[in-house]
């Protein structure tokens, strides 16, 4: 056994380093009394022994954080929702998926090749249609739809299509419920409006005259939706079953 | 009735009851039993309530897809235990990332002990107290404060396997399964994390610095 005086220093380092396992009593018995044999005649690391007790004691007198709420309820609720997303989640609806810390809208491949297929569909009807294969459809210009917003008697009520987008977007149907705001008309914007103020006459909205065929403006249409019967008549607009807008010629 | 005796349960066979039942009741009672030791573990980790109480439920969420892959070989404890202290690493890499904090990791022997250098800093051998001064006379409150914030400055590596073993209890072989490394590593991290927070307490709290309000550095 070794007495107190031969003691060696240069195994200070090593005791220091076994002293925490030792403290924990996660040392085998042979080192553990290695260890128990330097502490009786070393102050050092005896005092280190003590430092290193302080601390654990310390740390393991640390209060046990109050908790905040009870988790329970939170837990189930979060556990439903989640058995409910996966159920709705990849056929139906594009789902957002989060990647990392951003969330990408995924749709389905089949919705995709659709979409994709419905719009070639529609450009190739819209400019390699040929016209005497259809009803003689003339949509409404700009202008003259411009024209006819002015008028101040369309009624600003929640159209039906307006109200359907409202159940799914409220940000689309809050746009599309406030009222068209008026277009700022100028005389010098519109070729009827000139002429009508220097007193020429003007070919009439209803006129055979050749229109040049663009798209309505949206909020027109949602506008359009909710009119019925002497609405549509006043203007000479109606739809036909393609839901495209024409005048009545 | 029934709630009163499934309340005696242990957590493996209310699992097994669970599996068999699917009443959530079941669940609830486990995530019950067990939330204010995940709460606990996430806090000491984070350093933060709100990340903590996010920390439980996403950890019992993940308890409760996962639990068909749960298998009796392991407590039902340490494995709930291993989830939190997952998300938690996981929580702290996102935080690292977002305000690109180099983690400093204190290491003496930094020169032979790569394993210590976990974490995205490079190691020190000196580690200056950046904290506020020592105050002679700190009530329970302000002394479990300073710990908290002492801990939060100490490398993950070190910190979780300190927060299991000296606040939690774990042994040195369940911190080990649960970290999934050696005792021997365990063992360094302990070490060299006890060796860390002392020097950053001692200021606090060393019987010379008491008397004296500040120590200039």
């Amino acid at each position: 056994m070794e007495k107190p005086s031969q003691a060696r220093k240069e195994d200070c380092p090593q005791i220091e380093e076994e002293l925490d396992a030792y403290l924990d009593m996660e040392l085998d018995d042979q080192r553990a009394e290695a260890i128990e044999q330097h502490l009786a005649v070393c102050g050092d690391c005896t005092g280190r022994l003590e430092e290193l007790s302080a601390l654990v004691s310390k740390l393991q007198a640390l209060p046990e954080p109050p908790l905040p709420r009870d988790f329970g309820d939170l837990v189930e609720a979060r556990i439903k929702a989640t058995e409910q997303a996966q159920e709705i989640a990849p056929a139906e609806l594009a789902a957002p998926v989060q990647v990392g810390t951003a969330k990408v809208f995924q749709f389905p491949r089949p919705l995709l090749v659709a979409a994709a297929a419905l719009a070639l569909v529609v450009v190739g009807a819209t400019f390699f249609g040929s016209p005497s294969s259809k009803a003689p459809i003339a949509t409404v210009p700009d202008q003259s739809v411009t024209q006819v917003a002015e008028k101040p008697a369309l009624p600003v009520n929640v159209p039906k299509a307006v109200e359907h987008r409202q159940e799914s977007s409220p940000a689309v149907a809050e746009k599309a419920v406030a009222p068209a705001p008026a277009p700022a008309l100028k005389p010098s914007d519109n070729p009827h409006l000139v002429a009508q103020s220097q007193g020429k006459s003007v070919p009439s909205l209803t006129s055979p005259a050749p229109l040049a065929v663009s798209q309505p403006a949206p909020e027109l249409i949602a506008e359009y939706d909710d009119i019925v019967g002497d609405g549509i008549d006043d203007y000479g607009i109606s739809t036909n079953e393609d839901g495209l807008y024409a005048i009545k010629l | 009735m029934r709630m009163e005796s499934t309340v005696d349960l242990t957590d493996e066979a209310l699992i097994d009851k669970y599996r068999e039942e699917q009443d959530m009741a079941l669940f609830k009672i486990l995530v019950r039993r067990h939330q204010g030791r995940v709460f606990a573990v996430a806090y000491r980790l984070l350093g933060s309530s709100e990340e903590a109480e996010e920390i439980v439920q996403d950890c019992f969420v993940k308890v409760h897809q996962n639990l068909h892959k749960y298998r009796a070989h392991s407590t039902f404890s340490s494995w709930l235990l291993r989830i939190c202290q997952n998300l938690c690493m996981d929580a702290l890499r996102m935080r690292h990332r977002r305000k690109d904090i180099a983690a400093i990791s204190f290491d003496p022997q930094a020169q032979g002990q790569e394993d210590e250098n976990f974490g995205s800093g490079k190691p020190v051998t000196q580690v200056a107290d950046a904290g506020p001064g020592p105050s002679q006379v700190l009530d329970q409150e302000e002394q479990t404060r300073i710990i908290e914030e002492s801990i939060q400055r100490l490398p993950e590596n070190q910190k979780i396997v300190l927060v299991l073993h000296d606040i939690q209890g774990l042994s040195y072989q369940q911190i080990a399964d649960q970290v999934g490394t050696s005792i021997g590593t365990v063992r360094s991290r302990l070490h060299y994390g006890r060796l860390k927070l002392k020097e950053i307490l001692d200021p606090y709290f060393s019987p010379e610095n008491r008397t004296q309000p500040l120590k200039s550095r």
